[in-house]
């Protein structure tokens, strides 16, 4: 048979799983809009996020931008749903991006739980991804953490908006030399110097990250926002705490997480806890390319 | 047991250096013209690959690991982790012309480099307009023939542009090896590669 059709075939019998999974837990399929305004999307990007989306102009001169995240363009939908309504959608649709000078459309399947209540939202999200990680017979290990606590680190160390994106961009690399170079030359980070000087080493069962954390500070407020989150994150297994995690996204604001494959070449599932401001809706979900479960190899 | 890692390492005396940091100077010399090898204990594989593709075979996940310059990675940016300066590789980043003294600070300068997005970024910051020529050897030449009024390179000792009549008129930083590592990777053998790094650190604390 064709290679074309056999991953066809593959990509609809899993498709048709993830909808089964999405049905039998209450979430409705939705198809979200192609065409957002270019400042909703801005304000919620990083920099080199921008640079891959496609931009254009409707007649009236409006910049918009063809859907290069799916969770914003939900959110387009939904202004009008009341904070105090819980909402699960999933989609199965394209986002769309330029990267070396292709324009790429690039399949996703995702779930979202609006106004989900805290904790028992993101236990909900974690049974549903426990469920399409056993159907789809995926090998993963997850990486974890609490958007709040580099905010909080931030805080804490006064960092300015230009500084915190320096010291995003050094723990995105997990450049440690830069960092503690970096960190040696701001006189206001000096009590936190100790935690900023390790802090690349700050993965791995969650228990034993958050006691490195207590070794290191005397700062409860950068601990104790974990400890909710651990309680619902299995201790063992493939679950991981990096408190170098970095959200591709300044929408995510509480329990992050990433997924790989062994053989993948970057991770291929992400989600967790966004609130987006302007229409003052949380969620918790997560996505992840279709493609990219033909992709992953086994070592 | 634990997955062999897959090092990528620069063809040439960065590579050398690179694996004898690994290896130990008692692995030297070896054949450089095989262009893979698996090291005794049979935990490591190296690749030597051409210096700038290094960051191609670790971004990939081709190679777990990998040495680069941190020239090369600062110009590439691409989606790797940073995971350790080494002690070795030492190069300066400047901008060197056939007069001494300081950089001309007028617009329309042409500058020719290995270089273009570091140069864009340089000269993007001093609000300085000028006109780039992305070279892939012999940059030094450029200014002696009047292909362009400067060069931006690397400089390890600096005999080369003192063979040319060239001068430093300005320093834009240091370079050195660099450590990297796929993401996915790195997460799958975290603790291989952490037990590796100790090993050799340990290794060369003794020595």
């Amino acid at each position: 048979m064709n290679r074309w059709i056999e991953t066809q075939k593959r990509q609809t019998q899993r498709l048709m799983t993830l909808l089964k999974i999405a049905d039998d837990a209450g979430y409705t399929l939705v198809e979200p809009p192609y065409f957002i305004d270019y400042d909703r999307f801005r304000e919620h990007s990083s920099d080199a996020n921008v640079q891959s989306w496609i931009k254009l102009s409707n007649p009236e001169g409006r910049v918009l931008v063809l859907r290069p995240d799916l969770t914003t363009s939900v959110m387009e939908k939904l202004s009008d749903l009341s904070g105090d309504t819980p909402l699960k959608v999933c989609y199965h649709a394209s986002v769309f991006r330029q990267e070396n000078q292709r324009l790429e459309g690039i399949k996703e399947f995702g779930f979202e739980y609006f106004n989900a209540p805290d904790l028992t939202g993101e236990a909900s999200i974690l049974t549903l991804l426990n469920a399409v990680i056993s159907a789809l017979d995926l090998n993963v290990i997850l990486e974890w953490s609490h958007a709040g606590w580099l905010r909080r680190l931030s805080e804490v160390c006064s960092l300015s908006v230009s500084e915190t994106a320096t010291f995003k961009r050094f723990l995105e690399a997990k450049d440690q030399h830069r960092l503690s170079a970096w960190a040696a030359s701001l006189a206001k980070t000096e009590p936190y110097r100790p935690l900023l000087d390790q802090i690349t080493t700050l993965q791995g069962p969650a228990s034993d990250v958050v006691k490195r954390i207590q070794s290191l500070t005397t700062d409860a407020s950068l601990w104790t926002l974990f400890e909710p989150m651990m309680s619902i994150v299995p201790a063992t297994g493939p679950w991981v705490l990096d408190g170098t995690l970095i959200s591709d996204h300044d929408y995510y604001e509480g329990f992050m997480f990433k997924a790989y494959r062994p053989g993948d070449a970057r991770a291929f599932l992400r989600g967790g806890r966004y609130t987006v401001t302007a229409q003052a809706l949380t969620a918790v979900g997560f996505a992840f390319a279709m493609a990219s479960l033909e992709e992953g190899r086994d070592v | 047991m634990s997955k062999k890692l897959i090092i990528a390492l620069p063809k040439g005396r960065l590579g050398k250096e690179s694996f004898a940091w690994f290896e130990g100077k008692a692995a030297l010399p070896f054949d450089d013209r095989r262009l893979r090898a698996v090291n005794a204990a049979n935990t490591l594989e190296y690749l030597w690959v051409k210096p700038s593709d290094v960051i191609h075979y670790v971004e990939a996940g081709v190679a777990d690991l990998g040495i680069v310059g941190e020239d090369i990675l600062d110009e590439s940016t691409p989606d790797v982790y940073r995971l350790k300066h080494l002690p070795f590789g030492y190069c300066r980043l400047v901008i060197a012309g056939k007069k001494a003294g300081p950089l001309s600070d007028k617009d329309g300068l042409k500058v020719a480099t290995k270089y273009p997005r570091t140069a864009e970024r340089y000269f993007k910051a001093r609000r300085q307009k000028v006109t780039l020529m992305t070279l892939q050897g012999s940059v030094e030449l450029a200014p002696l023939v009047g292909l362009a009024d400067v060069i931006l390179d690397i400089v390890e000792t600096g005999s080369t542009l003192q063979a040319n009549a060239l001068y430093v008129q300005e320093e834009l930083g240091a370079s050195q090896a660099i450590l990297i590592a796929n993401k996915a990777q790195y997460r799958w053998s975290y603790d291989t590669i952490t037990q590796l790094l100790k090993g050799v650190e340990s290794a060369h604390e003794m020595v």
